[in-house]
């Protein structure tokens, strides 16, 4: 059985026409299921705790990775496939590392129910499937509970399951794997703030940046730390991060960004 | 650990970076190839290949299976394989390895033992615990003396 979350903003006017050819192609393939709608007084732990007590198999997030961040963080407690069919404005980058990049195309790849079994990351209490990002900040960065990384001017720090990473000399982009059982964790010294330093600078190619495969991060800070998780914001003093290797099962394309 | 969009190939595990931006402090521990061009204080394992910049300053024992060094080490070094000396290299420590290979212009200070196995320990000692069992040689803080070598090495 198949539950389908559709996002606040998927049911505007605007979308009107792809989420119907989305509706039909999935009468076709015999996969239509029960809908539901976000709204703003919905918790989306009951829709999920709701379907998976209905005996849903497969919940699918219709929307972009903001719609993805905030389903998975309430799939990640239950035992069920977890799909997404892009549709609206993006991002849709958590869709295009799984291979799915097209909302017409997304059904067809659900009907083939190709699952991979991926890591999932959890920061404090919440799960994030793609990446978590620490605007620039100095604090001291404690891994595996073993060494600590600290950064001598202010870093931009993205830690990374399921996400694209940075671009090498050639041109071509670098993504970090979901099914390694590690967070690459990416410390880029930020740019510089005035305009002229960044107008001047543009030519430049960016400072190196730092990569540390790890499996559990720890940042303590005086002041809280406002990160995004899946384009979700989150505040906290302490930012507890580890993986958890193989909790999830994706739906995916053939394109997907991971062996 | 990472996939290259063009060549992506099963099992390929992408090399840790430490930048210039970064300290690291601790017991680094890794399974895959490891490039240092910042600051390193503590103790580096890996079971893979190291490779040390010139920049790069470190104050740790190393553990490698094979190592390129270019940089500054104060430390003791276990290279299961290949050690590369390159001409910038500055070692202040002993050196354990299988085949080493010195640059005209490198620098050494410290008790060297080649061509033998060289036996991995379970856990690298952080540079200060070593030099409190070994005090005649390695894993030393920069003394004036040392200082002193070089620059007359220099020269």
């Amino acid at each position: 059985m198949y539950t389908y979350v559709y996002d606040t903003f998927v049911t505007d006017k605007k979308h009107e026409r792809a989420l119907s050819r989305v509706e039909t192609r999935l009468t076709d393939l015999g996969i239509s299921g029960r809908i539901e709608r976000l709204t703003m007084f919905k918790n989306v732990r009951e829709i999920v705790a709701d379907a998976a007590g209905q005996g849903c198999e497969t919940i699918v997030a219709v929307g972009n990775d903001e719609t993805v961040g905030r389903l998975i963080d309430a799939v990640g407690e239950f035992d069920m496939a977890f799909g997404i069919v892009p549709v609206g404005e993006g991002p849709h980058g958590i869709a295009s590392m799984l291979g799915i990049d097209e909302c017409a195309e997304a059904c067809n790849i659900l009907s083939r129910r190709v699952l991979q079994t991926i890591d999932l990351g959890r920061i404090n209490d919440h799960y994030f499937l793609s990446s978590v990002l620490i605007p620039r900040t100095r604090a001291a960065i404690s891994c595996n509970g073993q060494y600590s990384v600290i950064p001598t001017e202010d870093n931009e720090i993205q830690v990374c399951n399921l996400a694209p990473m940075a671009v090498d000399a050639a041109g071509a982009t670098t993504f970090s794997s979901p099914r390694d059982g590690f967070l690459e964790t990416v410390f880029q010294p930020s740019s510089p703030r005035g305009i002229f330093s960044r107008l001047f600078r543009s030519a430049e190619p960016p400072p190196p940046a730092t990569i540390v495969p790890v499996r559990t991060l720890r940042l303590k800070h005086h002041q809280p730390v406002t990160v995004i998780r899946d384009g979700q914001r989150l505040s906290s003093t302490t930012l507890d991060i580890e993986i958890l290797p193989k909790k999830l099962r994706v739906i995916t394309g053939k394109d997907r960004k991971f062996e | 650990m990472f996939k290259n969009e063009k060549e992506m190939t099963l099992g390929q595990e992408t090399e840790t970076v430490i930048a210039p931006s970064v300290r690291v402090e601790g017991d680094f521990v890794s399974e895959g190839n490891v490039r240092i061009e910042g600051h390193v204080t503590g103790s580096i394992s890996t079971g893979s290949d190291l490779s040390v910049g010139q920049a790069a300053v470190i104050n740790a024992n190393v553990q490698a299976r094979n190592a390129v060094l270019a940089g500054e080490l104060h430390g003791n070094v276990r290279v299961f394989d290949r050690l590369e000396l390159s001409a910038t290299a500055r070692i202040y420590g002993d050196i354990q390895a299988k085949v080493l290979s010195v640059a005209p212009g490198a620098m050494m200070r410290g008790q060297l033992v080649i061509g033998l196995e060289v036996p991995p320990v379970e856990k690298v000692e952080a540079a200060g615990h070593a030099s409190e069992e070994r005090p005649s040689s390695g894993l030393r803080a920069r003394s004036l003396r040392e200082k002193k070598i070089e620059e007359i090495l220099q020269q």
